[in-house]
C-alpha cells in the first residue's frame, strides 16, 4: 500500500472517536459483555480518566496527587473478553477507487482501539480464500495496540475470500466476546454457516457489510460490458437504462437484507457502512442508533 | 413508374455507413468493477420487459434506414404512369374589358382565373393545359403545357385588356388550335352568354351572381362661350336599371399639378329609357373660368365598375410658335395666302434687308424669290418659293429652270401618311403653271404636286431638323393655283404641318390609335400609360402612331433636341361596348370534330414521401426521447 491507512492522524482520531463514544454511551463497548470488563480482581490493567458516575473508591489518590486529575484505577476481570476481527481480504474489497479496503481498515482498527480501551483482547485476521491470516494476535492495552495496529498497512486485498471455509477450521473461543466481520459479503460463497458457527460458539457477532458508492448508487448508464474483478469469467453485458438500474435497486436491498436478516436471526447485530463515511457517523449514527453500542 | 433522377439512388449508399456508424455508437463500453454479483443478481428484479426497451436500438436504426431510402427516393424522384388517366384542356380566357367589372369581392376576370386554377389543380398529372387570351390580340399565351405550376404562374401573370376583343381572330386562333388537337377539350371563360357553342364548354363568370349596377359617361364634350364660361355637356348612362346620379364638375388650371382639380359644378340627374336601349340622361354643367388646362366629370355612385365612371377633357389650344419671317421683294401673294390660311403672325423684309443679317428666333422663314444659299435659318421651319439655286442645308438642289409640258397634278394621296393628311381637303385638280424650277430631292420627301414628274411642291426635313416646305414655283407665276380654293386648303394644311398640334384629340376610348404629330427638332416621345409603363413613340416620322391600350390619363412628354421639354395629357375611356353588364352573343363555334381522348396520366407528386420522411423522423425522435429517459 503506497500510503498508510492506520497513521497517527488516524490514530488521533479514532482516540478522539472513544471520548465521544464515552460520552454518549452509557456501557461499554459491545454490550453484550455478560461479565464487566474490568473487575475487582487484584491485577491493575490500566487507568482511564475518572466520569462523574464512576465508583470513586476505585479512584487513584496517588495518582490525583501527582497529576491533579481524577484517574480511575482498572483491573483486569478474571473472564476476559475477546474481540477477533475478521477482514474480507478478497479483490473485491481492494479493487477501484471506491475504497473499500481503506475503509475496512479504518473500520477494523477503530473496532480493536474501542476493545483495547475496555482491556479486551484483540485479534485481527486477514480472510484469503479459505485461509485466516493473523494479523494481530491476542492485543492487549494501548501500547501494544500502538505497536501492532500498523500491520493493518500489509494488508493485500487479492484472490477471493470464502468466509466459512476460512473461520470454521479456526479457532474462534466461547462465550468470550465479540467477532466482527467487515466484508462486502458480495459473493455466492457461503457466510452463513460462519455466522451459524461464531453463534453456536456463543460469540457475539456484528457483521459490517462494506460498500462503495459506486455499489450503492451506480451512476453508469448505457451500454455496458462488466468483468467481475475476482473472476474474469463473469461479467454482465447491458444496456443499463432506469429499468436495470430499479432492478439493481432491489438487487441490493435483497442482498443487504439478507446479510441483515441472517445477522438478526443469529442473534448478531449488522450494519451497511459506505466507504466513503466518516468513522464518527459509523460509530455515532450508525452503530448508536442501530442499537449496538448502548 | 420510372425515375426522374436515377442518381438519386446513390444516396442509398448511406444504409451501410448508417449501420456502420449504428454499429460504432452502440459498442459496449467495457469496465472491470470490484463485483458484477448485484448486477447479475438484478436481473431477477426485472419486474416486466417491455419489447421495445430490447428494441429501441434496432428501432431506432431501421426508422433512420427508411429515411435514408426515403431521402433516396426522393432524389431519384419516382414518377408513375397510370394510363389513360390525363386529358388536354384548352382554355380560352376573355381578357375584354368587361372582365374588369367586380363580381363582390374579385373581378369577373379573376373569377376566370379562379375557374382555370381549380380546373388545372383537378387535373391529372400529365394532363397538357393550353391558354388562349383573347384582349388586344388573340395569343396562345401557352401551349400543350404539363407543368401545372408553370402553368398557373403564368396565368396569375394576366390582366384583362379594356378594349374589345376581335372575336374572329379568337375563333382563327381556337379553331387553329382545335385542329391539329381535336382531342382537347375547350373551355371559354367569359362574362358573355352565347346562344350557341360547339365544341367548346362555355363557363360563364356571372353565373351565380346578381347582375351588377354599372353607370357610366358618354358623349362628354365642352364649349367655350364669351371667352370665360365653360360649358360641359354628356350624357350619363346606366347600363342595368333607372337610377338617379350624381354628376361633379372638376376644373384644372395649373399646368404644373396636373392633379389637382377644383370641383366647380354638381348635377342630380335621373336617367329614362332611350332609343338606345339604355338608362341614359343628360346634363349640362357650367363654371366661369378664364383659362383651364383640364375638366374632370365624375359619377360620384359607387358601382360595379368605377373606370367609366370619370372622363377628363384637355384643352388642345397648345401653344404655337407662328412667327413668319417673309424675305421677298415681292411679297403680296405669300402673306396674302399665309394670313388668309391661318394665324400667322408675318414680317415682311427685302431680300436686301435680310443679307444685312440679324433675323432670328422666328417660328418660320419664308424665301420667295430669294434664296440663301450660305445662311439658311437653323432655328426654324423653311418655306421656299422658285428656288433658284442649293441651298446649303436643304434636302434639294437646284438643277435648272422648267417649262411645263403639261398641268400640275397632286400626288396619290396613299401613297404615305404625310402626303395623305396635308392634301386632306384638297380637290387636287390639275392646275397650269408659267414655269419652274427643276429640283433634285433626296430622301424621305413627300411630293404633293409634280409636274412632268418633276416635284414641284414638297416637304421634308432638313439637315437641321426643321420642317421644309418647297414651292418650286413662285405663286404669281400660277394664277390659276393661286386663285383655286386648292391653294387656301394647302397653305392651311402646310401651316399645320409647319406647326403641328401635336395631337389633334386629347379624349380616346382604350384601343384607339392615337395620332402624334412629331414637331420639329424633337428627339424623343415618351408615353406613360396609367399604370405606369413608359413606352416610347418613332419619332423619325412625321405622324407617329400610338395604341391606347389603357383606361385613363397617358402622359405624353416630347423632349426637343434644344433639350426643352413639352408635356401634355390625354384621357383614354373604356370601350363603350365593354361597360355593359350583360351581353349576349350570338354563337362560339369552332367547327370540327372532338374526340375525346385520354393519355397516361403520371403522378410525381412528392408530398405522400415527404410526409412519410416527416412522419418517420418524429418516429425516430420519439424513440430518441425514450431512450435518454430510460438512460436517466
Amino acid at each position: 500500500m503506497s500510503d498508510l491507512i492506520i497513521d497517527e492522524e488516524f490514530l488521533g482520531q479514532i482516540e478522539l472517536l472513544q471520548t465521544l463514544l464515552k460520552n454518549c454511551a452509557a456501557g461499554a463497548f459491545g454490550g453484550s459483555h455478560k461479565s464487566k470488563t474490568f473487575g475487582s480482581s487484584c491485577e491493575f490493567a490500566d487507568y482511564r480518566d475518572y466520569i462523574p458516575g464512576d465508583d470513586i473508591t476505585k479512584i487513584d489518590w496517588n495518582a490525583f496527587a501527582r497529576f491533579e486529575k481524577l484517574y480511575l484505577k482498572l483491573y483486569l476481570d478474571e473472564r476476559q473478553v475477546h474481540t477477533r476481527i475478521y477482514i474480507d481480504a478478497s479483490r473485491s474489497i481492494g479493487y477501484g477507487k471506491g475504497g473499500k479496503n481503506r475503509q475496512a481498515i479504518r473500520l477494523a482498527a477503530a473496532f480493536a482501539y474501542l476493545a483495547v480501551c475496555e482491556m479486551d483482547r484483540v485479534s485481527v485476521y486477514a480472510v484469503h480464500d479459505d485461509k485466516l491470516e493473523d494479523l494481530i494476535v491476542d492485543m492487549l492495552g494501548k501500547e501494544s495496540y500502538i505497536n501492532n495496529i500498523g500491520k493493518l498497512n500489509d494488508i493485500v486485498f487479492d484472490g477471493d475470500s470464502r468466509i466459512s471455509d476460512a473461520i470454521l477450521p479456526s479457532k474462534v473461543g466461547y462465550g468470550d466476546g465479540l467477532s466482527v466481520i467487515i466484508s462486502d459479503f458480495l459473493t455466492d460463497n457461503d457466510y452463513v454457516a460462519a455466522i451459524d458457527h461464531l453463534a453456536a460458539k456463543k460469540r457475539d457477532i456484528l457483521c459490517v457489510q462494506l460498500l462503495s458508492e459506486e455499489e450503492l448508487n451506480p451512476k453508469f448508464r448505457g451500454k455496458m460490458h462488466f468483468y467481475d474483478c475476482e473472476q474474469s469469467e463473469k461479467y454482465y453485458r447491458k444496456n443499463i437504462n432506469k429499468e436495470i438500474i430499479n432492478a439493481y435497486r432491489l438487487a441490493l436491498e435483497y442482498a443487504t437484507g439478507k446479510v441483515r436478516d441472517c445477522c438478526y436471526a443469529r442473534g448478531g447485530e449488522y450494519i451497511l457502512v459506505s466507504a466513503e463515511d466518516s468513522m464518527s457517523s459509523v460509530f455515532l449514527d450508525k452503530l448508536m442508533e442501530g442499537g449496538v453500542i448502548k | 413508374m420510372s425515375l426522374l433522377y436515377v442518381f438519386g439512388l446513390l444516396g442509398l449508399l448511406g444504409i451501410p455507413v448508417l449501420i456502420f456508424i449504428y454499429i460504432i455508437k452502440n459498442k459496449y463500453t467495457e469496465q472491470t468493477i470490484s463485483s458484477t454479483y448485484l448486477w447479475s443478481l438484478s436481473e431477477k428484479f426485472i419486474k416486466r420487459r417491455i419489447p421495445i426497451n430490447r428494441l429501441v436500438g434496432i428501432i431506432s436504426l431501421i426508422l433512420q434506414i427508411l429515411m435514408v431510402i426515403l431521402i433516396s427516393v426522393l432524389l431519384a424522384h419516382p414518377v408513375i404512369t397510370v394510363p389513360n388517366a390525363a386529358r388536354a384542356y384548352c382554355f380560352v380566357l376573355d381578357g375584354s374589358g368587361s372582365m374588369n367589372i367586380s363580381l363582390g369581392e374579385k373581378t369577373r376576370f379573376e373569377a376566370g382565373k379562379d375557374e382555370i386554377r381549380s380546373m388545372v389543380r383537378d387535373a391529372s398529372n400529365g394532363s397538357e393545359f393550353t391558354l388562349i387570351f383573347a384582349a388586344d390580340t388573340t395569343d396562345i399565351v401557352y401551349e400543350r403545357l404539363t407543368d401545372k405550376e408553370r402553368a398557373l404562374n403564368i396565368l396569375d401573370s394576366l390582366d384583362p385588356a379594356y378594349v374589345t376583343p376581335d372575336i374572329i381572330e379568337t375563333l382563327d386562333t381556337v379553331e387553329g388550335f382545335f385542329k391539329d388537337n381535336n382531342g382537347t377539350r375547350i373551355y371559354l371563360i367569359t362574362d358573355k352568354n352565347y346562344e350557341e357553342v360547339e365544341n367548346i364548354e362555355l363557363i360563364n363568370v356571372t353565373e351565380g351572381f346578381p347582375v351588377a349596377e354599372n353607370y357610366a359617361l358618354t358623349d362628354v364634350g365642352y364649349e367655350v362661350v364669351d371667352g370665360s364660361s365653360l360649358h360641359v355637356r354628356g350624357k350619363a348612362v346606366s347600363y342595368t336599371t333607372a337610377a338617379s346620379l350624381t354628376v361633379e364638375l372638376y376644373v384644372n388650371d395649373d399646368d404644373k399639378k396636373p392633379e389637382d382639380f377644383v370641383k366647380y359644378d354638381t348635377a342630380t340627374v335621373q336617367t329614362s329609357s332611350a332609343a338606345s336601349g339604355l338608362e341614359e340622361a343628360h346634363f349640362e354643367l357650367t363654371c366661369n373660368v378664364p383659362a383651364f388646362k383640364a375638366v374632370k366629370v365624375v359619377i360620384t355612385e359607387t358601382d360595379a365598375l368605377a373606370m367609366d365612371n370619370e372622363i377628363r377633357l384637355y384643352n388642345t389650344e397648345a401653344e404655337k410658335f407662328s412667327d413668319t419671317l417673309i424675305v421677298s421683294d415681292t411679297p403680296f401673294f405669300v402673306k396674302a395666302n399665309m394670313e388668309a390660311a391661318g394665324n400667322v403672325d408675318c414680317t415682311v423684309v427685302s431680300t436686301e434687308e435680310y443679307e444685312k443679317g440679324g433675323y432670328s428666333g422666328y417660328g418660320l422663314y419664308v424665301f420667295d424669290g430669294y434664296d440663301p444659299v450660305d445662311n439658311m435659318p437653323r432655328d426654324g421651319a423653311v418655306w421656299f418659293f422658285g428656288p433658284r439655286s442649293t441651298v446649303s442645308g436643304s434636302n434639294f438642289s437646284y438643277q435648272g429652270d422648267g417649262t411645263p409640258k403639261h398641268m400640275a397634278e397632286y400626288s396619290d394621296v396613299n401613297s404615305s401618311t404625310v402626303v395623305k393628311s396635308l392634301l386632306t381637303g384638297v380637290s387636287m385638280t390639275a392646275f397650269d403653271l408659267g414655269k419652274y424650277s427643276k429640283c433634285g430631292v433626296g430622301g424621305n420627301v413627300n411630293t404633293l404636286i409634280s409636274c412632268d414628274e418633276n416635284p414641284i411642291l414638297f416637304t421634308c426635313t432638313n439637315a437641321y431638323g426643321n420642317r421644309e416646305t418647297v414651292f418650286a414655283f413662285r405663286l404669281n407665276d400660277s394664277s390659276d393655283f393661286t386663285m383655286s380654293s386648292d391653294c387656301a386648303v394647302l397653305f392651311s394644311n402646310l401651316l399645320g404641318y409647319t406647326f403641328p398640334t401635336i395631337v389633334t384629340q386629347t379624349e380616346y376610348y382604350s384601343g384607339d390609335t392615337m395620332l402624334v404629330h412629331v414637331p420639329s427638332g424633337c428627339s424623343s416621345i415618351e408615353v406613360v400609360t396609367p399604370s405606369g409603363q413608359r413606352n416610347y413613340i418613332d419619332t423619325t416620322s412625321d405622324i407617329a402612331e400610338y395604341k391606347l391600350g389603357e383606361v385613363g390619363v397617358f402622359d405624353i412628354t416630347m423632349k426637343m433636341k434644344s433639350n426643352e421639354a413639352r408635356s401634355l395629357r390625354v384621357f383614354s375611356s373604356l370601350a363603350e361596348e365593354e361597360r355593359f353588364t350583360e351581353v349576349v352573343d350570338f354563337e362560339f363555334t369552332v367547327r370540327g370534330t372532338y374526340e375525346e381522348t385520354f393519355f397516361d396520366g403520371i403522378y410525381d407528386d412528392l408530398m405522400f414521401i415527404f410526409i412519410a420522411l416527416a412522419v418517420i423522423a418524429v418516429a425516430d425522435f420519439g424513440v430518441y426521447c425514450y431512450e435518454q429517459y430510460q438512460l436517466r
